[in-house]
């Protein structure tokens, strides 16, 4: 006998809670991401001036790089620009908050670090800002992930996650990787 | 196959019965399939790659 009306009623209901279920399983293993463990989209908006970027301010050459901050917090500021990162080369530590700086004087690039979660768009006219923690340490590779002309290919950085007691600051609380 | 058009409907009718009643246990079981597959994927991407890749924000 063919299913009854009623039979098939009743299977769709079952496996539109099947379906719900499933969707909502994958929804509190967001929501967990996000809550508990701070694993969220970088969604910092803080402006700056394009045309002055490397003449004052936070992004001038001299204060790039990575430094321990007064209140001892890791920070790394980097300038995206075609077709490179100032600097080239960054070092951080392992198992330590660090906060990633990031603004362009040209035009749109993007960011991400391999093996990590890290991943933002750098605009120019914006601060782009990524806090994240280092688990491993080693060369992790930081390319720009947009298409930002002839020489896109060409751009890319290094991460140099150092452990901890690797970690030496300079009197200023700067640490650069060494030169080759 | 008796040649008779009648016959054969009312024979086509018979086995189409007996298939429409394994119907939904064969539908319920390819999508029960389909969801575990990608339940299955996407924990492995969730826990195996994001997790261990640790916080952002």
């Amino acid at each position: 006998m063919p299913a009854s009306e009623r039979d098939i009623l009743a299977t769709e209901l079952r496996w539109s809670a099947v379906v719900a279920g499933a969707v909502g399983i994958i929804f509190g293993a967001i929501l967990y991401a996000a809550v508990a463990l701070h694993a969220n989209p970088p969604s910092n908006i803080e402006t700056i001036d394009p045309k002055t970027l490397h003449l004052s301010g936070e992004f001038t050459e001299s204060n790039l790089g990575t430094r321990v901050e007064a209140d001892g917090q890791v920070t790394t500021r980097i300038v995206a620009t075609q077709f490179t990162f100032v600097p080239q080369c960054v070092v951080v530590p392992a198992n330590r908050p660090v906060t990633l700086r990031l603004s362009s004087p040209d035009v749109i690039h993007g960011i991400l670090v391999t093996g990590t979660n890290v991943n933002t768009m750098v605009v120019p006219g914006y601060v782009a800002q990524v806090h994240t923690e280092f688990t491993a340490s080693g060369d992790l590779l930081m390319p720009c992930h947009e298409f930002c002309g002839l020489g896109h290919s060409q751009m890319w950085a290094t991460v140099r996650v150092v452990p901890p007691e690797s970690f030496r600051p300079d009197q200023d609380g700067r640490v650069a990787c060494e030169k080759p | 196959m008796t040649g008779d058009p009648e016959i054969e409907d009312a024979a086509d009718d018979e086995r189409l019965a007996r298939v429409l009643e394994d119907v939904p246990k064969g539908a319920l079981a390819v999508s029960l399939a389909a969801v575990a597959l990608l339940l299955v994927g996407w924990f492995f991407v969730y826990l195996a790659i994001f997790i261990p890749r640790g916080t952002v924000g």
